[in-house]
C-alpha cells in the first residue's frame, strides 16, 4: 500500500519536470526556427523606418543602432538573453517596447478566440444532434450547413456576416472592439458576436460532422437496444450517447484553438480587431524582426501551455493515463 | 493505440470547460478593465476610417513612419511646422503657405533664412511659441551636445542636414544659418513638427511618443493602442478654430471593411475607398470626392540594362498601353491617365509634354527598329499592397494583357515594399522593371528617384541633374519651377518610365460632412469640415 501511494507521486512530479523541460527545449525550438525564417526574408528594416530617400550611410548607421550589424548568432544569443530576464525587446516600428505593443493584441485574440471556441461548441453539439434527427428536411439543413461552412473560405464568410448583419440590418457593429462613449462587458460582448460566429462557423460544422458520425455509428450498434432494454430514460441514453461522441468531437476543438490563435487574421482584419494576427503581418512587412520575434514566442507559449495544462490534467483525471505512463 | 487517441480525446475534452471558463475570466477582466481610454464625445464628432495598420509613436518625427495618411490624419492634426503646404485652393497645387512663422526673409546668397514667429501662440498645456521653444526643437534634432538630442527623430528630417545653425535675435525671431543654399528649405520645414518643450521637460521622447502636445487646431486626447486615437478641438487655437468639436481616426486597413464601416455609420468618411464601392456608395446617398494628385503610378524602367537602354523599347512600351482603358473602366475614374513625368497637379507639369499616346502600331514599330520584330519578353517586380499602391494587382495584369497585344511578353513577380527595395538597394534584381508608386512633390529628395549613380532605376541623364541642381539653389519660385519642368521634359523625352496614372485620393463619406473640398494635395485641411 505504501509503495502504491508513495511511487506514483514521486513519478508524477518526474513526470511533471519532465513535461516542463520539454516544454522550453519547444519553446526554445520555435525560437530559433523563428529567429531564422524572420531573418531570410529579404528586406532591410532601416528602410523601412527611414525611407527610400535615405542614404546607404544613413541606413547602415539605423541599423547598427538596432544591433542588426552583429553576427545573427549573437544577435540570437543578446536577444534570448533579454526575453529570459522578461524583456521582449523594443518595437522600432511603432516607437514602443515590445510587451506594450503585444499585450492589448494578445487581449483582443484570446477574448475572440476563446468566444469563438465556446460558439463552436454549441453549434457543433446542436447541429450535430439535428443532423441524426429522423426528420429528413432537418438532416438537410444541417447537411447544407457543413458543407457550405466547411467549404466557405472564412474571408468570405466574415464579410457575408457583416454585410449582412451590420451593414444590410444593421443589427450588429460593423467591427471594432467597443463603441465610443460605450464601454463594458455588454458593449464587448456586441461587438464580438458577428466576428466570433465568422471565426466559429468552420470549426462548428466540423464538430457537427464528427458529432453525426458517432451519434450515427453508436445508433446501429447494439449499445443503444442494449442501454434501453435496461430500462435507461430518453435522457440517460442522450448522455451517454454524448459521452461516447464528445471526444473526438473535441479533439476537433482542440485543433481548432490553435488555428484560432494565429489564424483569426481574417477575421480581425475584416472586423478591424487589433489582435496578435494583424500584428504579425504587419510586423513582417515592416521587418520589425524583435516584435515578430516576441509575438511568435507568445503564441508559441501559449499553445505549450495549454497542451501541458492539458497534458497534466489527463494525468490526474484519468487513471488509464496514469497507469500507461507513470 | 487506443490509449493513445483516448488520451488525445480526454485532453481535448478539458479544453473545451478551460476555453469557457478562460473566455469567462478575460471578459469579466475586460468588462472591469473596460472603462479607460473612453472621452467625452459629445458636440459635432467626424469618425475617419483610415486604411492605417497601426498608430506609430506619436513623436513628432517619428509620426512621418505612418506615411503620408500618419502625418494627415495625426501630425497635422496637433503639431505644426513653420511652414505648410498650401490647400486653401482645391483647383491650384499645393504651395507654402506660412504657419507657425508667419513671414520671412532670405538673404541674396540664399543661406540665412529670419523667420518671423507668429505671436500670441501657445502648446496645448499652455506654454508659449517662441524662438526659445524653437531652438529648444531644433536642437533635440540635430545638436548632439543638447541633453535633449534624439538622434532617431533627427534621421527623420533630412532638411537639417542644411542646417548649419540657428540663432535668437529676439522673443519672436529667429535666424537659421545654412551650410549650402537650399531654396526646399521652406517647403521641407512643413513637416519638422514643434512640439511643447514643457512636456518634454517633464516626461522626454517616449511620453511625447504616447502623449503628443503641439500647437495644432487639435489636442490630442486618448489614444486606444492599435485601435483609435481621439482628438478634440483647439479652443485656443491661434488660427481659425475648427468647426468640429472631436476627430476620432479608426484603424480599418481591409479595404471591404472600411466600406461596410462607412455603410452601417460605424465612421462618418473613408480614406482610400476602393474603386469598385464608389458607385454602389453614391447610389446609396454618400458623398464621394477625389482630386487628381502628385501621385506618380508608374513602371520604372531599369535603363542600363537590356532591353530597356534602348530608347525605342522604352519608348515603345509607353506608345503600347491603353492608359484610359485603365483610369476609367478597370478604375472607375478614380485615376487619370499619365503620358509624362509630372502629374497634372504638381507645380512643375506642362501639357505641352504629353508627348505619348495609345498607338500600337507605333509601339510595333518602335521594337521592329530595336532589333525586336518578333518582340520580347521581360520580368516585373510589382508591389502588392500599401500606402499608394493602388489595386497594383489588377492594374499590373491589365497592363501585361495590353503589352501582349505587341508582343512584349510579361512576367509579374510580386513583392512587398520591404523586400523590393532591400533588392535593388543591393542591385541585380533581376527585374528589367519595377512597378510602384510615388509622389514628386519633393524636389529635394528626387536623388533615389533621378540621379545618375544614386537612383534604383539606372536612370542617367547630366543635363538633368544639372537642372535639378541648379533649381535646389534658385529662390525664386517662378525661376526654379521653369528649371523643374524642363527637367521632367528631359525625363519624358528619355521615356525613364513607362507613365501610368496619377492617383485622385478617393474618398467617400456620409452625407452628413460637410464643407469639405478635396485639394490638389494629399494634405488636407480640417478646419472647414463640419458635421451637418
Amino acid at each position: 500500500m505504501l509503495d502504491y501511494r508513495g511511487a506514483p507521486r514521486n513519478r508524477l512530479i518526474r513526470f511533471v519536470a519532465g513535461r516542463l523541460v520539454l516544454a522550453v527545449i519547444t519553446a526554445l525550438f520555435v525560437a530559433v526556427v523563428m529567429f531564422l525564417a524572420v531573418r531570410t526574408l529579404p528586406g532591410d528594416p532601416a528602410m523601412n523606418l527611414l525611407g527610400t530617400n535615405s542614404t546607404p550611410q544613413q541606413r547602415v548607421d539605423l541599423n547598427r543602432a538596432m544591433g542588426l550589424d552583429r553576427p545573427l548568432s549573437m544577435q540570437f544569443v543578446i536577444w534570448l538573453g533579454h526575453v529570459l530576464s522578461g524583456n521582449l525587446g523594443y518595437s522600432f516600428s511603432q516607437g514602443r517596447s515590445v510587451r506594450e505593443v503585444i499585450v492589448p493584441a494578445l487581449d483582443n485574440t484570446l477574448v475572440l478566440g476563446l468566444s469563438a471556441s465556446v460558439l463552436a461548441i454549441v453549434i457543433g453539439v446542436v447541429m450535430g444532434n439535428l443532423a441524426t434527427s429522423s426528420r429528413r428536411p432537418v438532416r438537410r439543413i444541417t447537411d447544407w450547413f457543413e458543407a457550405i461552412f466547411l467549404s466557405a473560405p472564412q474571408y468570405a464568410v466574415a464579410l457575408v456576416l457583416m454585410i449582412g448583419f451590420a451593414v444590410v440590418l444593421p443589427v450588429f457593429p460593423a467591427g471594432g472592439l467597443s463603441s465610443r462613449g460605450a464601454v463594458g462587458f455588454t458593449d464587448e460582448l456586441w461587438h464580438l458576436i458577428l466576428p466570433s460566429v465568422a471565426l466559429a462557423l468552420a470549426p462548428g460544422a466540423q464538430m457537427a460532422r464528427s458529432l453525426k458520425t458517432s451519434i450515427s455509428s453508436l445508433q446501429s450498434s447494439d449499445l443503444l437496444p442494449a442501454l434501453r432494454g435496461r430500462g435507461l430514460s430518453p435522457l440517460r441514453l442522450t448522455v451517454h450517447v454524448h459521452h461516447n461522441a464528445l471526444p473526438p468531437m473535441i479533439t476537433v476543438l482542440g485543433i481548432q484553438v490553435g488555428g484560432m490563435l494565429g489564424g483569426a487574421l481574417f477575421i480581425e482584419s475584416i472586423f478591424s480587431i487589433p489582435g496578435l494576427g494583424n500584428l504579425v503581418v504587419q510586423s513582417v512587412n515592416l521587418r520589425d524582426y524583435q516584435l515578430v520575434q516576441a509575438v511568435a514566442l507568445v503564441i508559441a507559449l501559449i499553445f505549450i501551455a495549454v497542451l501541458l495544462t492539458s497534458d497534466l490534467l489527463n494525468v490526474v483525471l484519468d487513471p488509464r493515463i496514469r497507469v500507461s505512463k507513470l | 493505440m487506443y490509449g493513445k487517441s483516448r488520451r488525445r480525446s480526454m485532453r481535448a475534452v478539458l479544453l473545451g470547460p478551460l476555453a469557457i471558463v478562460i473566455t469567462t475570466a478575460t471578459l469579466l477582466a475586460g468588462c472591469s478593465g473596460g472603462s479607460s481610454g473612453s472621452s467625452s464625445t459629445s458636440g459635432q464628432t467626424l469618425v475617419i476610417g483610415s486604411q492605417m495598420a497601426s498608430f506609430p509613436s506619436l513623436d513628432t518625427g517619428a509620426i512621418t513612419l505612418a506615411g503620408y495618411e500618419g502625418q494627415r490624419l495625426i501630425g497635422n492634426l496637433v503639431y505644426e511646422g513653420l511652414t505648410k503646404r498650401d490647400v486653401s485652393d482645391p483647383n491650384k497645387p499645393a504651395g507654402v503657405a506660412p504657419a507657425l512663422a508667419k513671414s520671412w526673409d532670405i538673404s541674396s546668397n540664399g543661406l540665412a533664412y529670419t523667420f518671423h514667429l507668429q505671436t500670441g501662440v501657445t502648446f496645448h498645456d499652455g506654454t508659449p511659441w517662441n524662438a526659445d521653444a524653437l531652438i529648444y526643437n531644433i536642437h533635440r534634432y540635430m545638436d548632439p551636445k543638447d541633453p535633449h538630442y534624439d538622434k532617431a527623430l533627427g534621421t527623420y528630417y533630412a532638411v537639417l542636414t542644411y542646417v548649419k545653425d540657428v540663432k535668437k535675435i529676439d522673443v519672436n525671431t529667429v535666424a537659421f544659418e545654412l551650410n549650402k543654399p537650399f531654396s526646399f528649405f521652406l517647403a521641407d520645414l512643413y513637416n519638422v513638427y514643434f512640439a511643447s518643450p514643457a512636456s518634454l521637460d517633464k516626461a522626454g521622447s517616449s511620453g511625447q511618443a504616447k502623449h503628443p502636445v503641439g500647437t495644432g487646431p487639435f489636442v490630442f486626447a486618448s489614444l486606444n493602442p492599435n485601435q483609435e486615437i481621439t482628438f478634440d478641438k483647439n479652443k485656443n487655437y491661434w488660427g481659425t478654430v475648427p468647426k468640429l468639436d472631436h476627430i476620432v481616426v479608426d484603424l480599418i486597413p481591409d479595404p471591404a471593411a472600411r466600406t461596410a464601416a462607412l455603410r452601417s455609420g460605424r465612421v462618418d468618411w473613408i480614406e482610400a475607398a476602393q474603386p469598385d464601392d464608389l458607385a454602389g456608395l453614391k447610389s446609396a446617398g454618400f458623398q464621394t470626392t477625389g482630386n487628381a494628385f502628385d501621385w506618380e503610378w508608374s513602371w520604372q524602367l531599369m535603363a542600363s540594362e537590356k532591353p530597356f537602354n534602348d530608347i525605342r523599347v522604352r519608348k515603345a512600351m509607353n506608345y503600347a498601353i491603353d492608359r484610359k482603358a485603365i483610369a476609367d473602366d478597370l478604375l472607375g475614374g478614380t485615376a487619370v491617365p499619365a503620358y509624362q513625368t509630372y502629374a497634372a497637379a504638381s507645380l512643375y507639369y506642362n501639357a505641352a509634354d504629353n508627348i505619348y499616346s495609345y498607338d500600337p502600331q507605333k509601339a510595333k514599330d518602335l521594337l521592329t527598329q530595336a532589333g525586336y520584330p518578333n518582340g520580347l519578353s521581360i520580368k516585373v517586380g510589382y508591389i502588392t499592397a500599401g500606402s499608394g499602391a493602388m489595386q497594383a494587382k489588377s492594374m499590373n495584369e491589365a497592363l501585361q494583357a495590353q503589352l501582349a497585344k505587341v508582343n512584349i511578353r510579361v512576367t509579374l513577380e510580386p513583392v512587398d515594399f520591404s523586400g523590393m527595395y532591400a533588392k535593388l538597394a543591393a542591385g541585380h534584381t533581376g527585374w528589367q522593371a519595377v512597378n510602384q508608386a510615388f509622389s514628386l512633390e519633393q524636389p529635394s529628395s528626387w536623388s533615389w528617384i533621378f540621379t545618375c549613380g544614386k537612383n534604383y532605376f539606372e536612370y542617367c541623364n547630366n543635363q538633368f541633374d544639372a537642372l535639378r541642381a541648379k533649381a535646389l539653389t534658385t529662390t525664386d519660385d517662378a525661376a526654379r519651377a521653369k528649371l523643374l519642368t524642363e527637367a521632367g521634359h528631359l525625363a519624358t523625352e528619355d521615356a525613364a518610365w513607362m507613365y501610368v496614372v496619377n492617383d485622385t485620393a478617393p474618398r467617400a463619406m456620409s452625407a452628413k460632412v460637410k464643407g469639405f473640398k478635396q485639394p490638389k494635395s494629399w494634405w488636407i485641411d480640417f478646419n472647414n469640415v463640419s458635421m451637418g
